[in-house]
């Protein structure tokens, strides 16, 4: 048995105020996790399941159209994911959950009910438009409204259980006057952008990303590779996943630099400190533009990070923990740039929301004696309704979330054969990092010297899955 | 170090290593100085540890959680360094690792196992790979005796026959100052049912339920040709020899309007279903303010 460690505590972040020439990502002061924070970015879901971004400034007030309007202070202190209720004076109060199932509520009387005898028909309802407007007007509950409206639908009682449920229900997402302030993280912010604007996270759904996490082995003291061009959803949820330790370098289309997503995330200082951003020209530049590269080398995007010298040497370093890809330009040219920089037994990570676009490196790296465990992967995603007697998938679903090549780096090496001697193995050269080196094979039949030795040992080439037309050796491996 | 938590760049004495022989074939080993391994392939990778290679190769003591689930799990309980997680039960320690690695430096596991001899191996491969100072393993029949936890964890993970047997005492284990998560893994439609009665009676909210599942896709060139090339009634030319993935420039088409093209479908050897996933929120408890 283990001791539990210290609780954890709030990172130390010194207030930020904002410089004349703004930090692109500031960190919001220190608080208790959990709880909504002046400057936090938020999504409000609302009664009819939109939902709304924004950051909650001090002494503003937020308006919800038809659900209302509140003070932003009244929610600055308070626990997120409680539904909060407005009433008189944008004031809000905790309000009670409302049963995700309305069935408990709906009384049925007629026990064999079903709709055999009831005709759709506006008249049923007899609360008037002006008398509903009314009602509003008086600042009556939200539930007290509906309960209104139920009474004065002169079919509500023939209804079964089932259907008074959702007519409750369809009453809710229009009536109450309530809103859900939801913490945003990564998971939360996948699902809002993949909703609501997939385009700008490149159609990547949560399954999928959360995939590409524990595939890239992604946790802290990573020093990571990225190459994002999904408005920073990668990077954000990258970052989230190592907590403010290790580095990450994220290199991205060269046009914008772009990682709104990671500005929602309000991260602590702490955590946006392990993050370098640079465009790929700036990385990358052309042989032939050096001398024009060179003229704004040693500039920084902004006073606290590298200069893009300083970050292009750090990139040159190489031997990085992993490599994630989500870019625009094609996946094989991205991967042909950025591979050599990752040491080896380390992942690589691909992602295209079009599986065809990762055919050609899918079946490279197969071929490739630099990649082994080479998967093309996508993930089947079903959300079910539970509800008594009402189990079952629900009626639509996603029908695609992207698309991943995932890979592990070896060293690629001339095959050596089994009859060199321990000295010729010795002498084939010895390298402990870097893919452009041969590596100094163990040789496990020999058993092991006891010395350190580089991981990798490869001879000839390999078996991928079934059903593959695997090349037969070929000359150049030098296999006996 | 644990070569679990941080990578290493060299193999030192007494590492765990998983040793890779194919596709297919990953067996993990320690590298011991004197010791030796017998291997017929001619060549054999010694990679790294990491908690998706130990899900392919550990050694099964119960059925595993595998990597799709566990990667969908982890992102909905918003687990990230500093959660402390109670999982319960520990099984074979494939999730463990994982959780392990999601959570660390700063984070603490608390794992639940029932059956003794299960719990022993499991406490003794966390010594073995280093991570003991993270989790905290306990035999114990939670169903009966619940998880002796109070306001502690900020996500909980079951994965039991009777999983409605545990949420009073996985309630009381949760943290109740925020918002936290439970995650139940069960097979059978019935279980989640019974799970969602039990969830949504101790006062659970956010309940969704969710089946996600892996679709592995085969790529292979083949070389199409155009029905005219079939419509001659001279034998048909000979096809050249195909070759996955190499530079198509090298490929001679058997025949004019012959092209290399490459197939890709998803393998037949697919999974149908693993378990059902069920997900909650427990909202904090209401404050003195609050109430008005």
């Amino acid at each position: 048995m283990s001791a539990e460690p210290q609780p954890t505590p709030a990172p130390a972040v010194s207030a930020v105020t904002p410089a004349a020439d703004t930090t692109p990502l500031e960190a919001p002061a220190a608080s208790k996790p959990g709880i909504i924070r002046a400057g936090d970015h938020v999504l409000l879901v609302l009664p009819s399941e939109n939902k709304r971004m924004l950051q909650i400034k001090p002494d503003t007030t937020v308006e919800l159209g038809k659900f209302g309007k509140f003070q932003t202070n009244a929610l600055i202190g308070k626990p997120y994911g409680v539904p909060y209720e407005i009433v008189k004076g944008g004031e809000l109060v905790r309000a009670e959950v409302t049963p995700e199932d309305a069935l408990g509520e709906a009384d049925s009387d007629v026990k064999d009910a079903n709709n055999k005898n009831i005709f759709d028909d506006n008249a049923n309802q007899t609360l008037t438009h002006e008398e509903i407007a009314t009602l509003k007007a008086e600042q009556a509950s939200g539930h007290e409204i509906i309960a209104k409206i139920i009474s004065s639908h002169s079919e509500f009682d023939k209804k079964t259980e089932f259907s008074k449920a959702k007519y409750i229900k369809k009453k809710r997402q229009t009536f109450l006057r309530q809103f859900t302030p939801v913490q945003l993280d990564a998971a939360t912010l996948c699902d809002f952008y993949f909703n609501k604007n997939p385009a700008k996270t490149k159609e990547m759904r949560i399954d999928i990303l959360s995939l590409l996490l524990t595939s890239a082995n992604v946790r802290a003291h990573s020093r990571l590779l990225i190459y994002d061009d999904t408005q920073g959803m990668v990077t954000a949820a990258v970052l989230e996943r190592m907590g403010g330790f290790g580095e990450v370098v994220v290199v991205h289309e060269a046009l914008s630099q772009n990682l709104d997503i990671v500005r929602y995330m309000n991260f602590p200082q702490a955590t946006l400190d392990t993050l370098t951003t640079i465009p790929v020209n700036r990385a990358f530049p052309l042989p032939e533009e050096m001398e024009l590269w060179e003229a704004s080398a040693d500039t920084r995007e902004n006073k606290t990070k590298p200069s893009f010298r300083e970050t292009r040497d750090n990139i040159h370093r190489g031997g990085f923990d992993g490599l994630i890809v989500a870019s625009t330009a094609d996946p094989h040219s991205v991967v042909d740039l950025l591979s050599p920089y990752v040491a080896t037994s380390r992942p690589v990570v691909v992602y295209h929301s079009a599986l065809n676009m990762l055919t050609p490196l899918c079946q490279s790296m197969r071929a490739s004696q630099s990649y082994i465990l080479v998967n093309l992967l996508t993930t089947w995603y079903r959300p079910y309704q539970v509800l008594p007697q009402r189990t079952h998938p629900t009626m639509n679903m996603s029908g695609h979330g992207g698309a991943l090549v995932v890979a592990t780096k070896v060293a690629p090496g001339p095959a050596l054969p089994s009859s060199l001697t321990k000295q010729e193995l010795i002498a084939v050269g010895s390298s402990t990092q870097g893919s452009r080196k041969r590596s100094k094979p163990a040789n496990p039949a020999r058993g092991s010297s006891g010395s350190p030795a580089p991981k990798k040992a490869k001879v000839g080439d390999e078996n991928e899955g079934d059903g593959m037309e695997v090349d037969p050796v070929e000359a150049g491996s030098s296999q006996v | 170090m644990s070569t679990f938590e941080r990578y290493s760049a060299t193999i030192a004495e007494g590492d765990l290593a998983i040793l890779y022989r194919g596709h297919s074939d990953l067996y993990p080993i320690v590298i011991k100085s004197g010791e030796f391994v017998n291997n017929n392939k001619g060549y054999v990778i010694i990679l790294h540890p990491t908690p998706e290679l130990w899900t392919l190769s550990l050694p099964h003591r119960t059925q595993i959680l595998y990597q799709a689930d566990i990667s969908i799990i982890t992102s909905l309980l918003r687990l990230k360094p500093g959660s402390r997680v109670l999982e319960s039960g520990t099984g074979s320690g494939s999730f463990s690792h994982s959780l392990i690695r999601t959570i660390a430096p700063t984070g603490h596991l608390h794992t639940f196992e029932y059956h003794e001899g299960r719990a022993a191996e499991a406490k003794a491969e966390f010594e073995a790979h280093g991570l003991a100072q993270f989790a905290t393993s306990q035999c114990r029949d939670v169903c009966k005796d619940g998880f002796g936890l109070t306001n502690l964890v900020d996500a909980a993970f079951l994965d039991l026959p009777a999983p409605w047997e545990a949420v009073a005492s996985a309630k009381q284990a949760l943290r109740k100052d925020v918002a936290t998560r439970l995650c139940s893994f069960s097979p059978c439609i019935e279980q989640v049912a019974r799970t969602v009665e039990a969830l949504t009676q101790h006062g659970f909210t956010n309940i969704e339920m969710y089946e996600c599942l892996l679709r592995e896709h085969d790529v292979r060139n083949v070389t199409i040709h155009q029905v005219d090339v079939m419509r001659s009634l001279a034998p048909r030319p000979k096809v050249a020899a195909v070759r996955p993935g190499k530079g198509q420039e090298e490929d001679v088409p058997a025949a004019p309007g012959s092209v290399i093209t490459a197939l890709v479908r998803p393998r037949n050897d697919a999974r149908g279903h693993t378990s059902f996933l069920t997900f909650a929120t427990l909202l904090p408890q209401a404050e003195e303010a609050d109430e008005q």
